[in-house]
């Protein structure tokens, strides 16, 4: 039997989303504030909702091509991730192999080491790849993550053994079942790694900075946000506004996947 | 799915392989509009001098230049150009500019940061000068008039007095903001004839002159004058000055360009103090061609023609710089004439170490603990002589 929520409990709730969301609203607000209106305190709504600041950072700025840049990048990063972790986490899963638990440790185990540890190496791989200046180095180096293998992994292990030996005595080939049985009953758990992989990438700084180097047309967004800060001046009406920017595509992908999302941690604590 | 992968690799591969034209790559960092001008002057070269002539403009953060420029030289792919606040730095694979440009053409002050054994590594864009500007409207209110010309300049503790007076009878709520540099706080050391070295180029900062800077400094934030929160804490002095409640910015002619979307409150520039003599600090940015771009004959040609006096007056002009050129000096400008006056004669009433330090590069390496150790002395941590000895300690480490 449902149970309602009580008053105090949703204006607490109520308040807590507040102290998440202020931030995020006083960005919203502030990206339609021209001249001092910013830096007035006492002014927390903009005196008109006045895209000027929008216009400015598309027109100064190639704005739209870091978008372009972005969404490529992180479309294809994610496909490419879902795929390849989705049939490592199978993989680990379903088929028993010697070293297999080994195999699963070691992966795990690279969760401990940050990026900026291994970022010289990957790099010089990268150049050795040709592949700097490139979207695909910023693509192909993330696709594999631990985290990703993880997920579908813990996942896959529900999937009933018998399905897929009833398959194979069928006739079907592992690729066949693979496609067919284990991709389409894996589409909430891949739900899930979509949001994460989109995010990851959407919001990445640190590796396209490194890797992206001289060709300003191949920014990301979130590279191409620094251009707002000079040496003694940093333009804030185009920074807040293009930081709005790109929080919609993000928002966009959780919105679409939401439910397999809320689903999931609904149903984590239950048996059976 | 077969069909799907196909079309994946099919589009992938066409948009990482469409073929490109060989631009110019020019490492860049905007204060404003400056990258939005240089494309400008990009485009009006193709249309004068070269139609084939095409521009990358790689802008970056500020900070992010000195990484991204030495990652690009050792990765082999050095920017053909790349706008530079101190090319002493990479003067070893600077292109020499002898050829294409006059030093004699620009202020002698300017010459040391960028010539170095009859080699021009680099040519003035632009100058910069550290300076004062005051909000007209906190002023008005209190019916204080600040110093507009040369025979009313004060000293800090007319400054002080005054500054006060503005606090008491205006909607002020601070006297002066001042940018968290050691740049900036040199001003006052050169005022009280401090310098960091001397002219053998030893270490000469831990001296009763820069004690002296020091405690008018520590006075001014004891007495409420100025804000801790902005040296002592996160605090912009920027937007502090743009919310109106400031009297006085210390900062410098760069601010021009930003302080003219001000509309809630007039504002100008005035005389700064003096302590035992005046002094502003000059600054300025360079552009500098980098050898084994494969570009370096086109990048000087480049950078010849914006050195030329009407390109360089368009590029000043329009970003609210001060023009290197000695024959720019008194360019006509459609607004703030006036405060680049008041710049003007603050350069050229400066203690000639201010030029001579700042361009030494053994600077860099301890300037950022020296304004740290300035901090310790405003919260009372260490005393002036003791966070000099502490500084001087660190630099003879550093430079060593």
């Amino acid at each position: 039997m449902e149970e309602k929520a009580k008053p105090y409990q949703i204006i607490i709730l109520c308040f807590l989303c507040l102290i998440w969301l202020v931030p995020i609203i006083l960005v919203f607000l502030g990206s339609f504030k021209v001249g001092d209106e910013l830096f007035d305190p006492s002014k927390i709504l903009p005196k008109s909702f006045n895209l000027k600041n929008y216009i400015d950072a598309f027109q100064q700025g190639s704005f739209g091509l870091y978008f372009l840049n972005s969404t490529y990048v992180s479309i294809f990063a994610t496909i490419l991730t879902v795929f390849i972790n989705t049939a490592a986490g199978y993989a680990l899963a379903k088929f028993h192999f010697r070293g297999r638990d080994s195999v699963l440790m070691s992966f795990l185990g690279t969760l401990m080491i940050p990026l900026e540890v291994i970022m010289i190496p990957m790099f010089l791989v990268i150049i050795s790849l040709h592949l700097a200046d490139t979207h695909w180095g910023l693509i192909i180096p993330a696709a594999a993550t631990p985290t990703g293998v993880f997920i579908m992994r813990q996942y896959l292990l529900s999937l009933p053994d018998e399905l897929l030996e009833a398959a194979r005595i069928d006739g079907a080939s592992e690729w066949k079942i693979f496609f067919n049985i284990v991709i389409p009953l894996s589409l909430p758990a891949m739900a899930i790694l979509s949001i994460f992989s989109f995010m990851w990438r959407w919001n990445d700084w640190l590796w396209p900075r490194i890797v992206l180097q001289t060709d300003e047309k191949k920014y990301t967004i979130q590279v191409g946000l620094s251009r707002f800060i000079g040496e003694y001046n940093i333009d804030w009406g185009g920074l807040l506004a293009m930081s709005v920017l790109t929080m919609i595509p993000v928002l966009i992908i959780f919105l679409a996947f939401q439910r397999y999302f809320v689903k999931s941690l609904m149903t984590s604590g239950m048996k059976g | 799915m077969k069909k799907l992968l196909l079309t994946f690799t099919a589009v992938s591969a066409f948009i990482t392989n469409i073929a490109m034209a060989e631009p110019l790559t020019v490492l860049w960092f905007s204060d404003n509009n400056e990258g939005k001008v240089l494309q400008k002057l990009a485009d009006k070269y193709a249309a004068e001098e070269n139609p084939e002539f095409k521009m990358n403009l790689l802008e970056v953060a500020y900070k992010e230049l000195p990484n991204r420029l030495g990652t690009m030289i050792t990765g082999k792919t050095p920017p053909a150009i790349v706008r530079q606040p101190q090319p002493l730095t990479y003067a070893d694979v600077a292109v020499n500019l002898s050829d294409y440009i006059n030093p004699e053409d620009y202020a002698s002050s300017l010459m040391p940061y960028y010539v170095t054994d009859d080699k021009v590594i680099a040519v003035p864009m632009d100058v910069t000068a550290n300076g004062m500007i005051y909000n007209k409207t906190l002023f008005d209110q209190a019916g204080v008039t600040p110093p507009l010309t040369v025979d009313n300049i004060w000293s800090w503790d007319d400054f002080h007095t005054n500054i006060q007076k503005v606090i008491d009878n205006s909607n002020a709520k601070y006297g002066l903001v001042w940018d968290f540099t050691p740049h900036r706080f040199s001003t006052l050391m050169y005022q009280y004839n401090g310098h960091f070295f001397d002219d053998n180029g030893s270490l000469s900062f831990n001296s009763p002159e820069v004690i002296k800077a020091i405690d008018v400094f520590k006075k001014l934030h004891d007495d409420g004058i100025m804000p801790k929160s902005v040296w002592v804490g996160t605090e912009n002095p920027n937007s502090m000055f743009r919310s109106g409640t400031v009297a006085v910015h210390m900062s410098g002619s760069w601010m021009l360009s930003n302080y003219n979307e001000v509309e809630s409150f007039e504002w100008g520039v005035m005389y700064m103090p003096k302590g035992d003599r005046r002094s502003s600090v000059p600054g300025g940015k360079f552009l500098q061609a980098i050898e084994g771009s494969g570009q370096e004959e086109e990048a000087a040609k480049f950078i010849a023609w914006l050195s030329k006096p009407e390109n360089n007056k368009i590029y000043v002009t329009e970003t609210e710089n001060i023009s290197p050129l000695l024959v720019n000096e008194n360019i006509e400008r459609p607004k703030n004439a006036e405060n680049f006056q008041i710049f003007a004669n603050e350069l050229a009433n400066t203690n000639e170490y201010a030029a001579k330090d700042w361009k030494n590069v053994n600077l860099d390496k301890f300037a950022k603990q020296f304004r740290d150790e300035i901090v310790d002395v405003l919260v009372n941590k260490k005393t002036p002589e003791a966070a000099l000895n502490t500084a001087e300690k660190y630099a003879k480490r550093k430079i060593r």
